[in-house]
């Protein structure tokens, strides 16, 4: 479903700012149907993953290929849903606006966008204030109301970039939860997060990065040495072992 | 589904948002009261009332429309780069072209919503001022032309706002796209004075003939002074040339700027 293949990234030279490597040859799998957990320290390398994923910046070496196909085309983001790391929307418009937007753009027809507009807001408690202007949102009813933007297409795949941003202890629940009705209906999640509790509970394999290196990619529970190491003792082994 | 499908349905969500945007509420509002100004600024002049209303009423419009694209147009494009709405826009399957055009489509409809409104409210302050005085201070006034007139102006600040989309994909930042589109216009503005200063045969006068399909001569479709005359539109055929040199104008523009939005890195 998903493959990087020796894949590349250097951020040009910014005004007094040297050129920043971002990755360096950096290859990983993720088969249909899985959920794979994006770990690493700031500056590890994985919202650059993210953003070459979906096209917003572009390798200097490597191979991506997402369902067989390049970033490039926009077609294959009709299979995807995306969730940003901060909720951003143009401010003037209202939730259900931007949902008709996103339903036209993945050719769903008017009902079949009203249905599903439906449903998502219901879950995600925002139904009653779908007419209400963007701007006027908390920065947790705009991370919800951006979940159900990656959501009314029903995409095959899921990639989450810090998914419970900006969620009270009661919103993060109710996200882990549907995080994991998502992945029983079979659908595929790749996700990135700081909160490693979030990824022992959500994620069946985690692919840690460390200054633009993989550390280790297969089961959660292979990442730890023995049954008493914690998840995060095994995730700081791994990378002082690589410092 | 047709990309124009996506096109349109990016354009809809820059236009509702520019049009609930406070300070774009506030440029219409300045404008009208500008345009029903115009009944004192009548009392200014003690002949020929039409001809001075009607470019007073045109100068507003003008104005109007390049506030708008300078200080509104020039940062839609790096608005969504900074607060990363870009991000939510482009994970949808639309091309880096309809993005562009996506912007460009719901720019000009405000655009246009914008002229078209102050178009009406000046056309009825025109009517307002000729019923007003007595027929030898304001003679004539064709509707005919002052459509013709208005078709000019919005195909001008068409053609900047395709610029703009340029310039908005080759820099980042909406203050240096600022300044290159003010020297753009300046440059197109003062080029015919320079040309016409030159022998058209020397070195010069060819360079600068070529600078006109870089910098077009934006008073080619600035007809102002037939809105108040009763004499036919001279040399028709070379206006609908003109007409169709803008539309090629902004196609060419257009399509350069996404081609060169489509290379960048959005980091």
């Amino acid at each position: 479903m998903l493959r990087f293949e020796q894949v590349h990234k250097t951020y040009a030279k910014q005004l007094g700012q040297p050129p920043h490597v971002a990755l360096k040859g950096v290859s990983f799998r993720m088969q249909s149907g899985e959920t794979l957990g994006l770990i690493g320290p700031n500056g590890a390398g994985k919202s650059t993953s993210i953003r070459l994923l979906l096209d917003f910046i572009r390798p200097d070496r490597g191979t991506i290929r997402i369902f067989d196909q390049p970033p490039q085309n926009p077609d294959i983001r009709r299979r995807i849903g995306y969730l940003p790391e901060l909720a951003n929307f143009p401010q003037n418009v209202s939730c259900m606006e931007m949902l008709r937007f996103a339903g036209k753009t993945c050719r769903m027809p008017r009902k079949e966008i009203n249905a599903a507009a439906e449903k998502w807001l219901n879950r995600l408690g925002l139904w009653p204030e779908r007419n209400r202007l963007l701007r006027g949102f908390s920065k947790g009813m705009q991370q919800r109301a951006s979940f159900t933007l990656a959501l009314i297409h029903n995409p095959e795949l899921l990639i989450l970039d810090e998914p419970m941003s900006g969620l009270d202890p009661i919103g993060r629940i109710d996200i882990v939860n549907l995080i994991r009705e998502l992945r029983e209906e079979g659908k595929s999640v790749l996700f990135c997060s700081h909160l490693l509790d979030d990824i022992e509970r959500i994620a069946e394999q985690v692919l840690v990065l460390n200054k633009g290196n993989v550390l280790f990619q297969g089961a959660t529970s292979d990442m730890r040495r023995d049954e008493n190491e914690t998840l995060e003792e095994a995730f700081m082994r791994l990378i002082r072992g690589d410092a | 589904m047709p990309a124009w499908h996506r096109i349109a349905a990016l354009g809809r969500i820059i236009f509702l948002d520019g049009l609930r945007r406070h300070a774009l509420v506030g440029l219409v509002l300045l404008s009208l009261a500008a345009e029903a100004s115009g009944f004192l600024f009548m009392d200014f002049f003690g002949r020929d009332v039409g001809r001075a209303s009607s470019d007073f009423l045109f100068s507003v419009m003008w104005s109007g429309g390049l506030l708008f694209l300078f200080f509104h147009a020039v940062q839609v494009i790096s608005w969504d780069e900074e607060r990363k709405v870009i991000y939510t826009i482009l994970s949808r399957p639309l091309s880096r072209a309809e993005y562009v055009l996506g912007v460009f489509t719901g720019l000009l409809a405000l655009l246009i919503g914008l002229q078209l409104l102050l178009g009406a409210a000046g056309y009825a302050t025109l009517l307002l001022i000729k019923h007003s005085l007595a027929t030898i201070y304001f003679q004539h006034l064709s509707l005919a032309h002052y459509l013709l007139t208005w078709a000019g102006l919005a195909a001008m600040q068409a053609a900047l706002l395709a610029v703009i989309m340029l310039f908005s994909g080759m820099v980042r930042g909406g203050f240096p796209v600022l300044l290159l589109s003010v020297a753009y216009y300046g440059i197109c503005s003062g080029l015919p004075v320079v040309r016409d200063s030159i022998d058209a045969h020397s070195a010069a006068g060819y360079l600068l003939q070529i600078l006109t399909a870089l910098f077009p001569d934006f008073s080619r479709l600035d007809f102002k002074d037939m809105v108040v005359s009763s004499l036919p539109v001279t040399n028709g055929m070379q206006v609908w040339i003109n007409f169709g040199l803008v539309l090629l104008y902004i196609g060419i523009v257009t399509g350069l700027a996404s081609r060169i939005y489509a290379r960048r890195d959005l980091q």
